[in-house]
């Protein structure tokens, strides 16, 4: 599907966007992505899937705590979630070139 | 009597719908077989006797975690449900809406915090709504009472619409489809307070603010907790409270068995609530004069800071921290409540997600964190020479805390799990639901607690008379005398401890001793036991055997302490060594217990 960080995907029939995949402990605070993929288990996707982590979903870093600690985000017209620092970089998003 | 359970998710107004309903008559119970806590109150509509069950807050029908396990079973005792749901978060709520209307029990719908729509530029078609779920939905708004009224001319809503079972994917499908048709959002700019929100979560302001809380936290407690003392209780304990129990003093003779018992010792032919050790005198006043206003300020104050949404907050704050100690943010909870009273404190860790993460958490708790019965007394004691004594003694529990906390974290196995929490917006609380609150929790104190104080007191008094403390002191006296260099009375005022602490503090006032023995006594007693209320609840929520291991780690800590702060007191190598003779002491004690272990896995 893509390849190193660099890739592109088709976003509905004629709109191509070209990004990059990061885990979401590197956004900086204030930036935002979208969810891309996960790459834990089923029982730790459920878990986010239950609290409205889903593919496809924007989400802004809102800050990242000193010393490795939770990262807490806002969810698009959603909620804020705080997240430890090893489910974080489980947690895979596209951003636009920076 | 019809069934009514309130379900939804975490943080969407459900407990304060739950409180605007129902009465007084609330009680908390264990769900049958488990650790976890509902809620469940009574009240009376149109003649009818409702029953209302406050569900624990689940995201979805396919449980995460335990909590979740338990709504799933309720939901099959229940003839109804109120379904509440953030209007401010639609789509996340939706998923649980979805999944109840796939179950066989009638739902209504509340959409909850429907003023705060407006604010945030969500427009919600009420009649489309309906119209894709099939049943009745309400706008409500909790913190008001508003639409509740409504709420409640539905309870005889019997019709089930049992939607056909969807896959998660078919779901969310179903759930976007039906955003796209009730909902619209104009878009806002960041309001300033989602700024302040966010300000309270980035680590640069973050952490000030929470120090500011925290502090303000103290001061607020300690000015409710002395004007309570100062107005209410000592009025009262030293007019007409003395003037009957003088009647009672006279009327036993003093020196005989029955007014040793319930008197006690008079202090220069006088009462004295804080001396005399009887029942009716200290036993009395410690948990009602000395105690039960700092808890009532504790909770008053925590339930401020409870429905204000900033304890999540703490908890992100510190989650670093806490992963150091083997726990993570969320333990903030059960240390906070520590420091009012050990024994809901040592409840609330049951709430932690493995055996582990319990095990550390009571164990810290106990070991470290005073009650406010302790701290009173540690003020008392040390205070009098000085603020810096009182801060020594603090500091020393915190350095221990960390310390013990490092060790059980790098011996025993297993990991601790990441924190993964919502966090609530910020809102003002709503008093009469503060209040509310505080009477349910003192109510729970006074019938948790003081049975335990007037056993302890009984029990000393018993035991006194028998010679038993007598018989202890001269067998363990001389050791700890050499170990922490205090005399023998100390000692039985320590032994005397186990049952109560506040007490023993209060056996070491009359003493005489200088500030180091008052430092090293007052320090031992915080950490090495619980009184023996704590005892009870840690037995009950570890099991015996880790119980017994707590307990064995709080002599260790207290004796390497008492013995370091005896001979470093002034130094500032003190710490340094009561840091090393701990990692010796816990080491000893964990290769012992693996090495069992080991033998099993060969």
């Amino acid at each position: 599907m893509y390849n190193e960080n660099e890739y592109q995907y088709i976003l509905g029939d004629d709109l191509i966007m070209t990004g990059k995949i990061v885990s979401l402990s590197f956004l900086k605070e204030g930036e935002s992505g979208v969810v891309f993929n996960f790459k834990g288990g089923e029982k730790f996707r459920k878990k986010l899937d239950s609290l409205g982590i889903r593919k496809n979903k924007r989400i802004k870093k809102v800050s990242d705590m000193v010393l490795r600690g939770p990262i807490t985000i806002q969810i698009e017209n959603s909620s804020r979630i705080a997240i430890g620092r090893g489910m974080a970089e489980k947690i895979m998003v596209r951003i636009n070139n920076r | 009597m019809k069934k009514v359970l309130l379900m939804g998710n975490p943080n969407v107004g459900k407990s304060v719908i739950f409180s605007r309903l129902t009465g007084t008559s609330v009680t908390s119970s264990n769900y049958s077989g488990t650790t976890v806590e509902y809620k469940k109150g009574l009240f009376k509509y149109n003649d009818e006797n409702i029953e209302l069950i406050d569900v624990p807050g689940t995201y979805t029908l396919d449980p995460t975690n335990k909590a979740e396990e338990v709504a799933v079973e309720m939901i099959k005792e229940g003839d109804l449900v109120f379904n509440v749901i953030d209007a401010t978060n639609l789509e996340r709520n939706l998923n649980l809406t979805l999944q109840l209307l796939e179950k066989d029990i009638p739902v209504v719908i509340l959409l909850n915090m429907w003023d705060e729509t407006k604010h945030k530029g969500i427009n919600i078609n009420l009649e489309k709504i309906e119209e894709e779920l099939k049943v009745p939905v309400i706008p409500t708004v909790a913190t008001t009472g508003n639409g509740l009224k409504e709420a409640l001319d539905h309870l005889d809503y019997e019709k089930i619409k049992a939607f056909k079972e969807l896959t998660v994917d078919q779901r969310w499908k179903k759930i976007g489809h039906i955003i796209n048709e009730v909902q619209k959002i104009d878009h806002k700019h960041h309001s300033k307070k989602e700024l302040i929100e966010e300000y309270t979560l980035k680590p640069l302001t973050g952490i000030p603010i929470a120090a500011f809380v925290l502090y303000l936290t103290f001061v607020v407690i300690r000015f409710i907790g002395e004007g309570l003392i100062g107005y209410i209780a000592e009025p009262i304990f030293e007019g007409p409270y003395r003037s009957l129990l003088i009647l009672i003093s006279n009327f036993l003779n003093e020196g005989g068995f029955l007014h040793d018992l319930f008197i006690g010792q008079l202090v220069n032919g006088q009462i004295d609530f804080e001396q005399s050790f009887g029942l009716l005198t200290t036993g009395i006043f410690i948990p009602f004069a000395a105690v039960l206003p700092y808890i009532i300020s504790f909770y008053f104050v925590l339930s401020i800071l409870e429905d204000s949404g900033y304890l999540p907050r703490l908890a992100v704050l510190v989650d670093n921290l806490m992963h150091k100690v083997g726990l993570h943010g969320f333990s903030i909870i059960p240390m906070i409540l520590g420091f009012g009273c050990n024994v809901p404190a040592a409840l609330a860790a049951r709430n932690l997600d493995s055996k582990r993460e319990k095990f550390i958490a009571s164990t810290l708790m106990s070991i470290s964190i005073p009650c406010m019965a302790q701290t009173a007394m540690i003020i008392g004691l040390v205070g009098a020479f000085g603020g810096r004594y009182v801060v020594y003694v603090f500091t020393v529990l915190f350095v221990v805390w960390i310390v013990v906390g490092l060790l059980l974290n790098f011996f025993m196995p297993g990991y601790s799990s990441d924190l993964l929490i919502e966090i609530p917006t910020l809102r003002l609380p709503v008093i009469s639901i503060v209040f509310k609150k505080l009477w349910m929790r003192t109510k729970n104190f006074l019938k948790e607690a003081i049975p335990f104080v007037l056993l302890g007191v009984l029990a000393v008094n018993i035991m006194y008379a028998l010679g038993f403390f007598d018989f202890l002191t001269r067998f363990l006296g001389p050791l700890f005398s050499t170990l922490f260099g205090l005399p023998k009375e100390v000692i039985s005022a320590l032994l005397m401890g186990f049952l109560r602490k506040d007490l023993a503090m209060g056996m070491l006032a009359p003493l005489d001793l200088t500030i180091k023995q008052l430092v090293v006594a007052s320090t031992i007693l915080t950490v090495y036991f619980p009184c023996v209320a704590t005892f009870i609840i840690l037995f009950k929520e570890l099991g015996l055997k880790d119980m017994l291991k707590s307990a064995a780690v709080m002599v260790l800590t207290a004796i390497t302490v008492g013995t370091v702060l005896n001979i470093g007191f002034n130094s500032i190598y003190s710490i340094s060594i009561t840091l090393v003779l701990i990692i010796l002491l816990i080491y000893i004690l964990y290769r012992l217990t693996s090495k069992k272990h080991q033998r099993i896995i060969d």
